[in-house]
């Protein structure tokens, strides 16, 4: 027998993710920079249960299996692929402080980030799932 | 058994024969991210053995290998993903590891396992 994979409604996420700035607003939202992984990771609420679907490049949208809630995002290979080939984050990660190699974590509800939450903001609705593998 | 022998949590052989480890450091980074994929960490062996898809992200000369059937309960009908890199000497590195639903577009396929016939 074939097993199923799970099949993510772009209608239901987008009804499950209509709150998702109020969320932000009410749980928190972090940026973590995992140095052993070299992987940033914007968390909603602090690190919870997820799947990963690929957004753009080298971005992944972590996602509730249960309510499709957005739960964050994480960014692979930041410093050793995705900052060389992306120069308009550049800045942005200026503005955060992050140095290669050394762990990181800041709570961007604070307001000098504000512009770096607009960016989040825009980037979450912008996951549409594929209807095919 | 040497330093390096006991910061490996697992260690497996792939599909090719290649000698493939998750070190403890990893692993510990993996599961504080990924709680989801914690207990399931002992199952990546499984995924190099036998894999259903290898993608290849060529700009970090990375594998991704994906299985389904791995996870169970709320990760159930989902891939495992192991990202892997090998050195010149051929022996892998697991990366990271997460759950999805469709492999990330944009990388290389290199192997898709045959469907068998009924």
């Amino acid at each position: 027998m074939t097993e199923e994979i799970r099949f993510l409604d772009p209608d239901e996420m987008m009804k499950a993710n209509q709150d998702y700035i109020s969320r932000m607003e009410r749980e928190g939202l972090d940026a973590v920079y995992d140095a052993t992984l070299d992987t940033l990771f914007i968390e909603i609420g602090g690190p919870k249960e997820a799947l990963s679907e690929h957004l753009a490049d080298n971005i992944m949208i972590r996602v509730d299996p249960d309510t499709l809630r957005i739960e964050g995002l994480e960014i692979l290979d930041f410093f050793e692929d995705f900052l060389p080939n992306n120069r308009l984050a550049q800045s942005l990660v200026q503005d955060l402080e992050l140095r290669q190699g050394q762990d990181s974590r800041l709570a961007l509800m604070e307001p000098r980030f504000k512009h770096i939450r607009e960016v989040i903001a825009a980037l979450v609705p912008s996951y549409t799932p594929s209807t095919s593998t | 058994m040497t330093d390096n022998e006991a910061n490996i949590v697992v260690g497996c052989v792939d599909f090719a024969h290649r000698t493939v480890r998750l070190t403890a450091d990893v692993a510990a980074h993996v599961g504080a991210r990924h709680p989801e994929v914690e207990l399931f960490l002992p199952h990546i062996c499984g995924v190099l053995e036998a894999r259903d898809f290898v993608y290849h992200r060529l700009r970090v000369n990375s594998y991704l290998l994906y299985k389904l059937g791995m996870l169970t309960g709320r990760l159930a009908n989902t891939y495992m993903v192991v990202v892997v890199r090998y050195n010149e000497q051929g022996q892998g590195e697991v990366r990271t590891v997460y759950p999805t639903t469709q492999p990330a577009r944009g990388d290389t396929l290199r192997y898709i396992r045959p469907r068998r016939s009924s």
